[in-house]
């Protein structure tokens, strides 16, 4: 990765110093603000808890937004380089986690969290482009960091689902047993992406870009928590005990669920 | 004199040096410039023109596409810069056709006259009422009768809606209706070929009812047909003298001339099968019919003016000349020259357009693409054949060495004139350096003597003897091989002096110069320096970031703008409309670039930028020829003229750019019928069908008047659709690379 890296910094380097750069009708640099959709392969399912009963409702989602803020830099004639960071409310995912906790229970709510990125992209406009306008492809890296809040955890029996449809799933759940309060979970994440996109022109200022990435390589930690766990309430029980691997794998099974293929809508501001 | 008056004088004084528009004579000739106010006809943007006429229009056969497509064309035309108006030829075409068509007075005020500078005979009218006589036919013409016949024929096209009836029935060929109904495409276009030559004996018809009302000779109406006839052939026919080429030190023997002639083959009736027009011959007797039954004939050639016809048919043969030039046409000019050097001599224009044609000549002889610029001499027909083949037939360095005495006769002829003096400098380099002649063959005597003292050495001592005594003496080993071979270069030259020889007598046309100039020296001077720039320009190829800006000011001449639809066809409206945009970007203002403009656009003409007008016809005649030079460093045969543009702008660097937009859909492979195969491949080998790519291409580069060279080009290929923002990025980009360009 390390390696990789490297060589594309020295072949940005070399690229841009063998081009004179226009910039986007004599503007090189930009402040572009996006819109972004991050396509989820397990439905994301937002859960609400309807009275005493238990019976959840959970409405479906392909998508999830993120937003994103960046600086661009016009490099050369075809080259274009963007720094950003992009902000995304995000929850774990968990009708499908199979995590199960303790006795056959397992965690009812979705636990929220949020989750930045820090990402150097390199454009390459393709030829019959210029950069700042046109078609093009490109690499990003990307440095991600997502945390779960410190939010309860309600662990519970869960029956079968009960019912379901494309956009709704009901699921009935037996027995709410225990709120619990866990440590600060967090998971960083290295990647490199590819990116293919289009930038239209609106004015001389502004240009509207739509982009689609998909990730290449990924490496994801667990971060600084190792031992995640929870605070225990009232007496020790062993059967409160988590195992510490299930929640790690919580964290980067939701990392990898929100860095799967994205879409970007975005408007820069060239100056 | 009062200072009001000093002051007005200086103005005018200014005014005569910044501008094209200067008179006009066989003298002073420096080409024909159009005058005075710019008509309607030219200042009137193509899409109002059609849109109004298209409104007044009452023929419901006339389809919006008619006004479309005749606007547009013409406007082309109008606006290429060789329109002549409100100058001698077209005011004297005016008052020939006031004259002609006085007994329709009202006529006359719906028709324009125009001169379109061309070296193709010709006459058109437009269902607008604009009629364009070429300057080739007015320099064939031999009286103004014929002059009067002409534009009667043409008004008659006018006055009987010829063009309007043959774009219907074309419109009813294409969709294969009426008479044309199931017809074959052969019987088509012989039908419609039958219809043309029908309108054609309509409007000679109707011709002959006009001129009839004229005091001009009935028999001028058939020689002008002749005269139509013939008009593929240079103006007059007249039998090349051999000793037209010679100078005082070069003579060039007759041998290279032959007696036999390609004899002129066009007859009256030759095939018109596949013409619009009908034969001579047929037109001839069509015309005689109609006259035989009408006594009242006039006997006159000249009502006008005789004096004016003459002058105005010299002005336009001189501006033929000039055509032909740019055109490269160099053997023609020539003898076009020639042809006018007999009326008048020591004419400086036809002094200088000699200089230029055996320039060009050599220039492409010495780039070996003599074949582009010489007409095969097999196809040229009269006199002037004698004078191709012998184009044809000389070495590279005989036509070297006869363009450089030419050159340097005329200087020394012109001594005050740079412009002679321009091609005697580059000339004399094309000696030294391109031509890779050996130039130090040339003869320091003129040939007789050279001969004559040969033979003295001769007698004086025996050169075998030498050599055997040579041979025999004490001197070094690398003296003997010296002497040795001086001797041996002077048994040479006695044994080819015995022959006597025509092949090698231009080495001793520049005599006078080896001998009192040091030609030869300076030409090995020239072809050293020239070695050395080239080094310097290898070493120096990097480029200077810090310099001064080379493109200060650049004049941004007439942008061309095509779009094209998907069917191919040209979209004519939007092309307008874009060209008008285009223009407006590239004279925009981009405060970070360092570097004006200005724009010399045929669409922002005013009815007071005449000047404008003219320069236009200037750059674009120029640039014409600069592109089909390629990669020849040659002075421009229009470079004189393009010298009082860049006065008029104050720049030497001159942008040329078109943009041509392109809509298309892809074509049916066999990629796309195997998705028949995979049902789910289907629909995106639908899309890719139905889907229209856009691209456009803008292409741009700078010429630099002074050196007659491309100096930066830029083509830009976009797989983008046409935006305006899209457009004004890629300009923007033009610009700014062309103000990186440092000294």
């Amino acid at each position: 990765m390390k390696r990789l890296f490297i060589l594309l910094c020295c072949i940005n380097l070399v690229c841009y110093s063998l081009f004179s750069q226009s910039g986007y009708i004599g503007s090189l640099n930009a402040v572009n603000i996006d819109f972004n959709g991050i396509t989820t392969q397990t439905r994301t399912i937002k859960i609400k808890v309807k009275g005493n009963d238990s019976t959840r409702v959970a409405p479906l989602r392909y998508v999830i937004p993120a937003f994103s803020i960046g600086y661009s830099r016009i490099l050369g004639n075809r080259i274009e380089a963007t720094a950003s960071y992009q902000f995304a409310n995000v929850k774990s995912h968990l009708f499908n986690s199979n995590i199960n906790l303790f006795h056959n229970q397992k965690v009812l709510n979705e636990i929220k969290g949020r989750q930045h990125n820090f990402s150097l992209d390199f454009k390459y406009y393709i030829r019959g482009s210029i950069a700042g306008v046109g078609k093009y492809f490109g690499f990003r890296m990307q440095y991600g960091v997502l945390s779960f809040n410190e939010n309860e955890l309600l662990l519970g029996k869960l029956g079968n689902t009960t019912e379901s449809s494309f956009f709704v799933k009901r699921a009935n759940i037996l027995s709410q047993n225990y709120d619990i309060e866990t440590e600060s979970a967090r998971g960083t994440s290295l990647s490199l992406r590819v990116l293919v996109g289009r930038s239209y022109p609106i004015t001389e200022r502004l240009v509207l870009n739509l982009e689609a990435s998909l990730p290449l390589l990924s490496r994801y930690s667990t971060g600084l928590y190792t031992n995640f766990g929870y605070e225990q309430y009232g007496e020790i029980n062993d059967s409160f005990i988590f195992d510490p691997y299930n929640l790690d794998k919580l964290v980067i099974r939701t990392s990898h669920i929100y860095q799967r293929a994205s879409f970007k809508v975005g408007i820069k501001f060239h100056f | 004199m009062g200072i009001r008056k000093i002051f007005v004088l200086c103005i005018m004084v200014w005014l005569n040096a910044t501008s094209l528009t200067i008179s006009q004579t066989t003298e002073n000739f420096s080409g024909l410039y159009a005058s005075g106010k710019i008509p309607k006809d030219f200042t009137t943007k193509s899409y109002d023109k059609s849109e109004q006429d298209y409104l007044e229009n009452e023929d419901k056969d006339l389809d919006k596409d008619f006004f479309l497509s005749t606007r547009y064309y013409i406007d082309e035309l109008l606006l290429s810069g060789n329109i002549l108006f409100n100058e001698k030829l077209s005011k004297y075409l005016n008052r020939v056709a006031s004259y002609t068509l006085r007994a329709e007075s009202s006529l006359k005020d719906e028709l324009r006259f125009y001169v379109l500078k061309s070296t193709t005979a010709n006459a058109f009218s437009t269902d607008q009422g604009i009629i364009v006589f070429t300057t080739e036919l007015l320099a064939q013409l031999e009286n103004e009768a014929q002059l009067a016949y002409i534009i009667a024929h043409e008004v008659s096209h006018y006055i009987e809606h010829h063009v309007k009836e043959s774009y219907v029935e074309r419109q009813t060929l294409e969709k294969g209706k009426g008479k044309y109904y199931k017809m074959d495409h052969e019987s088509k276009v012989a039908a419609l070929s039958v219809y043309n030559k029908s309108s054609e004996f309509e409007a000679d018809e109707k011709g002959v009812d006009i001129y009839m009302n004229t005091e001009y000779d009935v028999d001028e109406i058939y020689t002008s047909f002749e005269m139509l006839l013939y008009s593929y052939l240079p103006f007059e026919d007249f039998k090349f003298e051999s000793t037209f080429l010679n100078s005082s030190q070069l003579i060039i023997p007759d041998s290279y001339f032959i007696d036999t002639l390609n004899k002129v083959s066009k007859e009256f009736n030759y095939d018109d099968l596949n013409s619009s027009h009908p034969n001579i011959e047929k037109r001839m007797n069509n015309v005689i019919m109609k006259v035989g039954t009408d006594k009242s004939k006039g006997n006159k050639k000249f009502v006008i003016s005789e004096k004016e016809f003459r002058e105005v048919q010299n002005l336009a043969r001189f501006e033929n000349v000039s055509i032909t030039l740019s055109q490269r046409e160099y053997g023609k000019a020539i003898y076009l020259s020639y042809l006018l050097q007999k009326e008048f001599p020591n004419n400086r224009f036809l002094d200088l357009s000699l200089v230029k044609s055996l320039y060009g000549l050599a220039k492409y002889k010495n780039a070996n693409r003599f074949s582009e610029v010489s007409e095969k001499p097999q196809d040229i027909e009269g006199e002037s054949y004698v004078l191709h083949l012998f184009l044809s037939d000389i070495s590279k360095d005989f036509l070297n060495v006869l363009a450089y005495r030419f050159a340097y006769d005329m200087a020394e002829k012109y001594m005050n004139d740079s412009v002679f003096k321009a091609y005697e400098k580059d000339m004399k380099k094309e000696l030294a350096v391109r031509s890779k002649f050996d130039f130090t063959k040339l003869k320091d005597k003129a040939k007789e003597n050279y001969l004559k003292e040969l033979k003295e050495v001769a007698l004086d001592f025996d050169i075998e003897d030498s050599l055997l005594k040579i041979e025999e003496s004490d001197m070094s080993k690398y003296q003997k091989i010296r002497r040795k071979k001086e001797l041996n270069a002077l048994r040479d030259d006695l044994n080819s002096s015995d022959k006597v020889e025509n092949d090698d007598f231009y080495l001793y046309a520049l005599h006078d110069l080896v001998r009192d100039k040091n030609l030869i020296d300076e030409l090995e001077n020239i072809k050293k320096e020239h070695e050395e720039s080239q080094q310097q320009v290898e070493t120096s190829k990097e480029g200077n970031k810090e310099g001064e800006n080379v493109f200060k000011k650049i004049v941004i001449v007439d942008p061309i703008f095509e779009q094209f639809k998907v069917n191919r066809k040209k979209d004519l409206i939007k092309s307008e409309r874009k060209k008008e945009e285009m223009s407006a970007l590239y004279d925009k203002v981009y405060p970070k670039l360092n570097m004006k403009t200005e724009l010399l656009d045929s669409k922002m003409l005013t009815p007071n930028s005449v000047d404008e007008y003219n320069a236009l016809g200037i750059m674009l005649r120029w640039v014409k020829e600069l592109m089909k030079h390629q990669d020849i460093e040659m002075i421009c045969s229009s470079n004189d003229r393009v010298a009082n543009v860049k006065k008029m702008y104050g720049t030497e660097h001159f942008l040329f750019t078109g943009a041509f937009a392109i809509k298309q859909r892809n074509e049916a492979k066999a990629v796309h019928f195997y998705s028949i195969l995979f049902p789910y491949l289907i629909p995106i080998a639908v899309a890719d069908l139905l889907i229209t790519h856009n691209n456009f291409e803008l292409i741009t580069f700078v010429a630099n008047v002074d050196k007659d060279e491309i100096v930066f080009a830029n083509v830009a290929d976009v797989k983008l659709k046409l935006h305006s923002r899209v457009l004004q990025a890629y300009i923007y980009d033009v610009m700014y690379q062309l103000n990186q360009v440092k000294k």
